[in-house]
């Protein structure tokens, strides 16, 4: 097979690759692997034989075939070639059942027009293979043509040779993993990684235009960098990576098996463990722009280095104030008649505060400080403060929580920053004070925004994450629950 | 004894108000949280207190696209449901949702990063921080994970116009995806991330196996960890993998992200280091008395966050904090021990890093490492000018002529020809 020194990312186009446009997530299912192989297995020979006939699908009726597919396209293999591609329609010209007890029908009219229409294509597969071999035997042979740079591939349709070929192997190595006897282990463990990429959202990567149609939440960035994982994992990256020694791939694989490493992608090239395996697309899109290093010529912009706002300038360092050391804690013990009350914590924060503000001069005000604490609570009437816990009590016992919305309505003459401040600065605070004085041991800071099971509420929301959102987090739920 | 280090610290007052909205876990607020504490522990007396300037869009073009830019510079939240396929686009609106002054936030967290290189590039500081900084996910073209602009990539540009090499450490729970995509295939930025990998944890790269591509193969680390990992695993893997890296590497400067959602307790992190674990890499990272940029990153936790950033100002300035926190407007925030130390939570969390697991993925890295220590193609020592001189010119021999076997066998050069010593070795020569 050609060996491609870039190593970027393939992008196929399934409209205009009229040959095997294979879409990847179609077939795959968490729980529906079994089934699919064992139709498979039943039928399918060896992959690679090349000189064996065979089908992929035994066609029947509609109700008959349990297949799962998820976005109204299959593959189906209609090989009777040496190479066992697959062919398949983009555009699905079957109807399919969406449902969920795992169908896939095929309609037998259809299904006849497709075999009619494979048949024509199978001298240009000959045609193909005879190509393939002659490179085989002789790689710089003048005449053979050269390959682009990968992140031109898409731009080609299947009328060239290499572009069928790369196609053939995409779907011989897709497919050599339905029929791997070697395990079931394998595969579930391969499996149980490319869940990522076969997501029911994600979908193939094959599929960018009918994606962008519907309203889905990832982005075609998103499932081209997945879809491009998994080829990725098998594409042959470069003669530097054959280089590479086969002892640190059995360590790696030798590792993966011991611990139970939760694999990923990657791991699929344990069937290919000297293949660099790479997700990161590359691209004027994607890299940074890094000069190449010539010295220090380029000179490094001293306008804007920041504004000192402090130490102070000489001119405002007037007042000497009695400092206290740097590092210095909190001190256990005061002058206050009741230790650690509401009167004594105030006053504490209160002479701070005034320290502060005579120490730090004009910094006090250029950082904000005297927009927070106990000034903001001031800056509000009783009746304003009131009103807004009111409003926070009502809402805390909402599952949807918005109670901005309420707010904002109730406090029009404050402007959004005020209302903020006022939240952080003022409310919360005053909650955590309760919730310090009552339970001490049971505190959730920010339990105000009724958060606790964040992933259990964001995964609600959206099916479709997994980790293409930050919120998810599988393992918070798991503890969630634990408490 | 080295002269003290000069810290530049970058705060501005404006970001503590910036707000993502309500049931959204990144709250800048904390940053001011963090602020506090270090005046209460009057450490802005040791260090150079900054307010940045905001960055240009023609700055944040430097890395960003520019219609990426020019659309984060112009959306709203009032607009936004006007401009849907852009929204998805640049992916915003669901983890990175569209807010009031968002863009104002960026141009605040980014200008940081940006002057503290500057102000590390002019040697006007050892060490500059910028704890808003640090939002490792972004990409050129779309914001991910709660970050818009890179402000790291950017930081890293700037320092890449002094410093030949840069080495980036990320010890966020997350893979520093963004800045390792953005310097995946070069060599002069050499990105090291540990973090938490598999079960589909975000963002679902960062596998050991990733190590970078074209000229930049082998100039990418990822140390990809389980559930639990505790200060004691965590830091010496950290220590063994930095030393080694600084050691084959040797970079002019050091960007350090220290996002804090790798402390035990954070909402949505799932490690179990402590404050003094994760200070620890803080104070390793310090010792190579290199160049170094610090920023903030993940944290979720928000009094945790400003503990374990207070305390890392600390370290950054060899001052260790005693726990007992002073007086400050936000003490409320931190019972019930008002203390610098992570309340204990309700769940303990099980180390799911084995030791063999650790020592294999150590392996591994020390196995990437190999391959860069005598082959850099940005130069790290100086050509030695006794090279090989031939005393026949190859050029002018024909090659299609066979020269008969004695001629080759003069050709052959021995290894002790060149010698260094005043006498020749030829007296040993049996055909002298």
């Amino acid at each position: 097979m050609m060996c491609v020194e870039d190593e970027g990312y393939m992008h196929m186009d399934s409209k205009e690759s009229e040959f095997a446009s294979v879409t990847r997530g179609k077939l795959h299912d968490n729980g529906d692997f079994n089934s699919r192989s064992d139709l498979l297995g039943s039928t399918g020979g060896k992959q690679r034989d090349g000189t064996k006939k065979r089908k992929h699908y035994e066609i029947v009726d509609r109700d008959s075939i349990n297949l799962d597919q998820k976005k109204n396209k299959r593959t189906v293999s209609l090989a009777d070639d040496e190479t066992g591609c697959v062919v398949a329609k983009s555009g699905s010209q079957t109807s399919f059942n969406d449902d969920d007890d795992n169908v896939i029908t095929l309609d037998k009219k259809v299904f006849n027009e497709e075999v009619s229409h494979f048949k024509r294509e199978q001298s240009s597969f000959l045609g193909m293979l005879k190509w393939l071999t002659k490179i085989a035997k002789d790689p710089l042979a003048s005449g053979l043509g050269t390959l682009p740079e990968k992140s031109k591939w898409k731009s080609y349709g299947s009328e060239v040779l290499w572009k069928q070929v790369l196609l053939a192997r995409e779907t011989m190595f897709h497919r050599r993993d339905d029929v791997n006897d070697m395990g079931t282990v394998t595969w579930q463990r391969n499996q149980k990684t490319d869940l990522r990429i076969y997501d029911d959202n994600i979908g193939s990567s094959y599929n960018l235009r009918e994606r962008s149609k519907s309203n889905q939440k990832a982005s075609p960035r998103e499932q081209l960098k997945q879809g491009q994982a998994f080829s990725e994992s098998f594409s042959l990256s470069g003669q530097s990576n054959l280089d590479k020694s086969p002892s640190t791939c059995m360590a790696r694989m030798g590792d993966n098996s011991d611990e139970g490493v939760t694999p990923n992608s990657s791991t699929v090239d344990s069937l290919f463990p000297d293949y660099n395996c790479q997700k990161v697309p590359l691209g004027s899109q994607y890299q940074a722009v890094v000069p190449v290093w010539k010295g220090i010529s380029s000179e490094s912009d001293s306008k804007w280095l920041g504004t000192k706002v402090w130490p102070l300038n000489e001119a405002e360092k007037r007042t000497i104030i009695e400092r206290d050391p740097i590092g210095k804690g909190r001190q256990d013990s005061c002058g206050c008649s009741v230790l650690g009350s509401t009167e004594c914590v105030r006053f504490h924060i209160a002479e701070k505060r005034l320290k502060l503000k005579i120490e730090l001069g004009s910094a006090f005000y250029r950082w904000k400080l005297h927009k927070m604490g106990e000034e903001v609570r001031l800056s509000w009437t009783e009746e304003e403060r009131n009103k807004f816990a009111t409003i926070m009590k009502m809402n805390s016992l909402s599952q949807d929580k918005c109670f901005w919305d309420q707010i904002f309505r109730v406090f029009p003459r404050k402007s959004r920053e005020e209302l903020v401040s006022y939240y952080f600065n003022v409310f919360l605070l005053q909650r955590r004070g309760c919730q310090n004085r009552v339970s001490p041991s049971d505190i959730n800071s920010d339990d105000d925004e009724a958060e606790t099971n964040l992933a259990v509420k964001w995964g609600g929301r959206h099916e479709t994450k997994s980790t293409s959102s930050i919120f998810y987090s599988p393992t918070k739920s798991q503890g969630n629950s634990k408490k | 004894m080295r002269p003290k280090d000069r810290i530049s610290y970058f705060y501005d007052g404006d970001v503590g108000s910036v707000y993502f909205g309500p049931n959204h876990p990144m709250k800048p607020h904390r940053l001011c949280m963090t602020h506090h504490l270090v005046l209460s522990y009057e450490l802005h007396n040791k260090m150079e207190v900054y307010r940045p300037h905001k960055a240009y869009p023609v700055e944040l073009a430097q890395f960003h696209s520019p219609d990426y830019v020019e659309f984060l510079h112009r959306i709203t939240p009032d607009t936004q449901h006007l401009f849907s396929n852009e929204l998805a686009k640049y992916n915003l609106g669901e983890d990175c949702p569209v807010f009031e002054n968002l863009f104002e936030f960026c141009q605040i967290y980014a200008g940081g990063t940006i002057d503290a290189a500057r102000r590390l590039n002019n040697q006007l500081c050892d060490i500059a921080i910028n704890w808003a900084g640090g939002l490792h996910h972004a990409k050129k073209c779309e914001a991910s994970g709660f970050c818009y602009i890179n402000d790291l990539v950017l930081g890293i540009l700037e320092l890449l116009k002094y410093h030949a090499r840069v080495l980036y450490i990320d010890i966020d729970v997350h893979h520093g995806d963004g800045v390792e995509e953005a310097f995946y295939f070069t060599d002069r930025v050499m990105t090291v991330s540990f973090h938490k990998f598999g079960d589909m944890f975000f963002p679902g790269t960062g596998d050991v196996k990733e190590i970078g591509g074209k000229e930049g193969k082998f100039y990418a680390i990822n140390v990809p960890l389980k559930d639990g990992i505790d200060d004691t695993s965590f830091t010496r893997l950290f220590k063994a993998i930095i030393a080694k890296v600084v050691e084959t590497y040797q970079p002019g400067a050091i960007v350090l992200q220290c996002g804090a959602d790798s402390l035990a307790g954070d909402r949505l992190g799932c490690f179990n280091l402590s404050i003094d674990g994760h200070s620890e890499c803080v104070r390793f990272v310090k010792k190579f008395n290199l160049p170094l940029l610090v920023t903030g990153g993940g944290g979720y936790t928000k009094e945790n966050v400003a503990r374990c950033w207070a305390v890392e100002t600390g370290v950054l300035l060899d001052t260790e904090l005693p726990n007992e926190i002073p007086e400050n407007e936000y003490i409320k925030y931190f019972a019930p021990d008002y203390s610098l130390k992570i309340p204990r939570g309700n769940i303990i969390l099980e180390n799911l890093n084995s030791k063999s697991y650790l020592s294999a993925i150590k392996m591994q890295v020390f196995e990437n490492l190999r391959n860069i220590q005598h082959a850099p193609s940005v130069q790290m020592q100086e050509v030695p000018p006794d090279f090989y001189i031939p005393d026949f010119d190859e050029d002018e021999q024909n090659p299609d002529e066979r020269m008969d076997q004695h001629t080759q066998d003069k050709q052959i050069q021995r290894d002790d020809e060149y010698y260094d010593g005043d006498n020749d070795n030829d007296q040993n020569m049996d055909d002298a």
